[in-house]
């Protein structure tokens, strides 16, 4: 599907530029505005690279240590919320949006548990970068 | 070689031209009886060798992309092929009347054509159908498809895919069928997704159309379409597309096709 995310990547540098991709190679771009420049490869790998990401529940659990575990009990034994955005995690069943708001409040919770360092470690594994 | 009166009268002849030009290879085409094996050259019968007779893209030093006349003449009392640039008529010469012959020279009789590639090659593909037999031709069927996905924010016409060109030589006077299909969505509900046969550079036909209902939901478009080929000319089938507003996504486009005989 890089197809669909080249032509993303290109609508969130060019805004309502008109312009025809075919495949998936960016070099095939054929350029119709007259009002916008045609963004250069590199402008179009680089938006590529922060559009948003699915990320799957089973994928982001498989990275949680049994460190990590000890200190997100301690966290949400007292924290009714808290208790409940993690019940919330572990039912959820499809990939998530790393831009979606909800996913956004848990990674922060989670990192607010478990620190930055292992939250970096994690969002490396798993290819992503969350943005707040 | 030549038959004398009584073996005429002897083969009980049906009509004149019982042979048919047929590609072999990038570089060789062959002259093969065909429901007999007679050619009228100049007004006299010849016999086609039961091997047929072999031409070559070397020969004649066929050059880049042009259209190529095949004649057959007589060499010593044997039947011969050259290939001319030289346009082709009808004779109306007595004893040769309705035989097509070289312009000017009703001692080359036309058995085909073909229209050489870039390298001065024979083609004769699904997608490039590029050689063709003037006598017991059955015309010829052309197809091409291409799942890659294509997409456009352009409100004017613009050439979906050249991957998927088909290029077909056909005679002057002889009819066509194609159809033009392919998977149409938008980035949003509401917007429209054009569709339309693309041929030799510009639109052919009635366009198609669909609205997104949402973001992402496909409808399969095809447009039938049919004409004449004006002239011996290869003619280049494509498709097209435009959008009224939003992304207008293209999949599986696929074009089939054939002639119909002139």
């Amino acid at each position: 599907m890089i197809h669909y995310d080249l032509v993303q990547a290109i609508e969130l540098i060019r805004p309502g530029a008109k312009f025809t991709l075919r495949g998936d190679d960016v070099s095939s771009l054929e350029w119709h505005d007259g009002n916008q420049t045609r963004p250069t490869d590199d402008e179009i790998l680089s938006a590529l690279q922060s559009l948003p990401k699915l990320v799957s529940p089973q994928d982001l659990m498989a990275q949680i240590t049994e460190d990590d575990a000890a200190l997100i009990q301690a966290y949400i034994a007292d924290k009714p919320k808290a208790w409940l955005l993690w019940c919330a995690f572990n039912t959820q069943k499809d990939a998530m949006l790393t831009t979606n708001e909800r996913f956004k409040a848990g990674w922060f919770t989670l990192q607010a548990i478990i620190g930055d360092t292992r939250m970096s470690q994690i969002a490396q594994s798993l290819g992503i970068t969350v943005n707040p | 070689m030549a038959l004398n009166v009584l073996a005429l009268a002897q083969t009980r002849l049906g009509p004149i031209g019982q042979c048919q030009l047929i590609y072999i290879s990038a570089t060789q085409l062959k002259l093969i009886p065909r429901d007999g094996n007679l050619i009228k050259i100049g007004g006299q019968l010849y016999q086609i060798p039961a091997a047929g007779i072999t031409i070559t893209n070397a020969s004649f030093g066929a050059a880049a992309n042009s259209r190529i006349y095949f004649y057959a003449s007589v060499s010593g009392g044997e039947v011969v092929l050259g290939a001319y640039t030289t346009a082709h008529t009808t004779d109306t010469t007595a004893g040769n009347v309705g035989t097509e012959i070289m312009s000017g020279d009703n001692t080359k009789s036309l058995v085909g054509m073909a229209y050489s590639n870039a390298s001065g090659q024979f083609e004769n593909s699904a997608t490039r159908r590029l050689v063709r037999s003037w006598y017991n031709d059955p015309g010829v069927q052309f197809f091409n498809s291409v799942a890659s996905s294509v997409s456009t924010t352009n409100t004017a016409w613009t050439e979906l895919d050249a991957a998927l060109r088909i290029q077909a030589l056909g005679w002057a006077g002889e009819q066509f069928d194609v159809e033009f299909t392919c998977m149409c969505s938008n980035s949003g509900a509401g917007n429209t997704t054009y569709l339309m046969g693309w041929v030799d550079g510009g639109g052919f036909g009635q366009y198609g159309f669909m609205h997104a209902a949402a973001n992402g939901y496909y409808t399969t478009i095809s447009l039938p379409a049919g004409s004449i080929f004006g002239t011996d000319v290869v003619r280049t089938f494509s498709l097209a597309g435009q959008v009224g507003g939003g992304t207008g996504y293209f999949s599986n486009k696929m074009i089939s096709g054939a002639t119909l005989g002139r």
